[in-house]
């Protein structure tokens, strides 16, 4: 059984760049388009890790991580923030609302590999 | 319903995507015997042609997938790239000298490029290093120290290109089996090489190619502009440094020279002194000694903080021992003593003593060194060169110094200088010379001396016009009435 990965990305580009890459590796993908979508695929699809987008439209990054945080089914499930900007606070507040770490546009796909597998380990 | 209702329905399904019309079939199906199994037949087609439809569209899927995923490949690729071009520039501007960040910028490499062995090699000003990944499994590792050598002799030369070796091309240049492919980029302007970065054994493909290149032209341009920052901005500290001792200098050399000058009934004296930019070694004195006029001129060898140090030390020795000493040699013989024996520099003093009894006109003289002093006589209209000889202040002990003298007569004009005078240059490195220095004296010897030390100066600049001064100029002028 293949370790689960959810990606919530509102750009298709990126989001397809993740999902390539991951594939790659092994591990079994479910796509998210926004924040409500995202909080939906993760209760349905109950992945081992999240790969989460700050700005997207209907639901934010940080949006999903405080309902995450809210409910019991879903709150444990590890989440990698991805974020275009730079800034400090930005990070500050991912950690501070339970994100594991925080990778910065454009980041290395070989990297954003490599912390997934820090994470959850490899695909099986 | 009955069978022929449903048939009619199947077959409009699939006529959706079929040519036949169902219309057609049906009545043609009533009219044959077989009708039944006419219908059949033509079922049976439709469905074949279905079958061929799925098939061809899972053909084009499969194709569009793989289309796709070669493209996702490409974009995840280039993707990458950028990311490592932004990590690169990230690395460098958070560093001034960028030989410090040469590992990190080969793990970045990396992260983009997958090859056995990875290099960067600097050199510029005095740094001079080789940094080098080789992965652990790769058989680079027995000629590593080879192709360090071949990649910095390759750098050192003039002009150098980027350079991508395969196959028989290693071979050309002498590069041992264990390299299968190759590629050094030159981290240089059109003039300067700084280094270059090297990458040798692509794994995931045989050669290097082309984006590879790019990429590796991007990280060098970078690293270059990194390089020549840092080269700049040493350059500004050490002229910042240089400026500062030289203002120290001047400050102590100004603070040493007399404010004013004397002037005695029988003697007009005028003294001028322009130091050059970077020198500050010029010295000179005028005042009374019992009643009679002691005049000095000296030039320190050096420039900078060490000669105004010397001057220093040389003006005090003077100060103290000339009220000591009975006559001008043993005055020279103490100074040249004390500055033998203190001072620890290589540095001396070339210096024109002189004592002037301006009631009789007896004009005494010692030499350490220095030129000649210039006499013109009015009565003979004639110049002289007045000198003898001693050797300058500060190399060895114990010397002995010669004293003559002679009488002054009314009208007599005579120079005491340092070197910078004769040896002031113009744009065409032509020198004043002693000529140009003669006529003036001898075209103004009627005025006053202050006359004639403007004259002097006047002449000078004219002639030297726009080049640089590159000595201090210093003279005292000095008429006896």
């Amino acid at each position: 059984m293949s370790k689960k990965v959810l990606v919530v990305d509102d750009s298709p580009v990126l989001r397809n760049i993740i999902v390539f890459n991951l594939k790659k590796a092994g591990y079994e993908i479910q796509q998210a388009v926004d924040g409500v979508d995202g909080l939906e695929k993760m209760r349905e699809f109950k992945p081992d890790m999240v790969v989460l987008d700050i700005m997207m439209p209907r639901l934010d990054g940080f949006g999903v991580l405080e309902e995450k945080s809210k409910d019991e089914a879903i709150h444990s499930i590890p989440v990698m923030i991805l974020t275009a900007k730079g800034g400090e606070d930005d990070k500050d507040k991912a950690i501070s609302l339970g994100a594991l770490g925080v990778l910065t546009k454009p980041f290395s796909p070989k990297q954003l590999i490599s912390s997934v597998k820090e994470v959850i380990g490899d695909a099986s | 319903m009955p069978l022929k209702k449903r048939l009619e329905e199947l077959l409009k399904r699939i006529e959706q995507i079929s040519d036949a019309n169902h219309e057609t079939v049906i009545n043609q199906g009533n009219e044959s015997d077989n009708g039944e199994e006419y219908i059949i037949k033509v079922l049976d087609q439709g469905i074949e042609r279905l079958e061929n439809e799925l098939v061809n569209y899972k053909n084009q899927l499969e194709e569009s997938s793989i289309m796709l995923e070669t493209q996702l490949e490409e974009i995840s690729k280039t993707y990458e790239e950028l990311s490592t071009l932004y990590e690169v520039t990230k690395i460098l501007s958070h560093t001034l000298d960028p030989v410090s960040v040469g590992e990190r910028l080969i793990e970045s490499i990396r992260n983009s490029i997958p090859a056995e062995g990875i290099g960067i090699y600097f050199s510029y000003l005095d740094v001079e290093e080789f940094f080098y990944s080789v992965n652990q499994e790769s058989t680079l590792q027995n000629t590593l120290e080879y192709c360090k050598n071949f990649v910095e002799e390759y750098l050192s030369k003039d002009s150098v290109k980027i350079l991508m070796l395969d196959g028989e091309k290693l071979r050309e240049f002498g590069l041992s089996d264990t390299i299968r492919s190759m590629i050094i980029i030159p981290i240089s302007s059109t003039e300067k090489c700084y280094g270059g970065i090297v990458l040798a054994n692509r794994e995931l493909g045989s050669i290097f190619t082309a984006g590879d290149r790019k990429l590796l032209e991007s990280i060098a341009n970078q690293i270059h502009f990194s390089i020549e920052n840092f080269i700049y901005l040493e350059e500004k500290i050490e002229q910042e440094r240089l400026r500062e001792q030289i203002n120290i200098a001047k400050e102590i050399q100004r603070s040493l020279l007399p404010s004013q000058i004397i002037q005695p009934e029988r003697t007009q004296i005028a003294a001028s002194f322009s130091p050059a930019v970077e020198v500050a070694g010029d010295y000179y004195d005028v005042f009374l000694l019992k009643e009679k006029i002691f005049l000095i001129v000296a030039d320190v060898s050096g420039k900078g903080i060490p000669a105004s140090l010397l001057m220093s030390s040389f003006r005090s020795a003077v100060k103290i021992m000339v009220h000591d000493s009975h006559s001008l040699p043993e005055l020279v013989s103490k100074v040249n003593d004390h500055i033998a024996q203190n001072d620890i520099t290589d540095r001396f003093v070339t210096s024109m003593f002189v004592l002037l009894d301006q009631k009789t006109g007896v004009f005494k003289y010692s030499n350490a060194g220095h030129d000649p002093i210039i006499l013109y006589r009015k009565e003979q209209d004639e110049f002289f060169e007045i000198s003898n000889d001693g050797i300058p202040i500060g190399i060895f002990e114990n010397q002995s110094y010669e004293e003559d003298s002679f009488l002054l007569e009314s009208g007599d004009v005579f120079v005491i200088y340092t070197d910078g005078i004769p040896e002031a240059r113009n744009e065409n490195k032509e020198e004043f010379g002693f000529s140009r220095m003669k006529k003036v004296i001898k075209d103004n010897h009627e005025r006053t001396a202050v006359e004639i030390k403007d004259a002097l100066l006047e002449a000078m600049e004219r002639f030297v016009a726009n080049a640089k001064q590159h000595d201090d100029t210093t003279f005292i002028v000095v008429k006896y009435i």
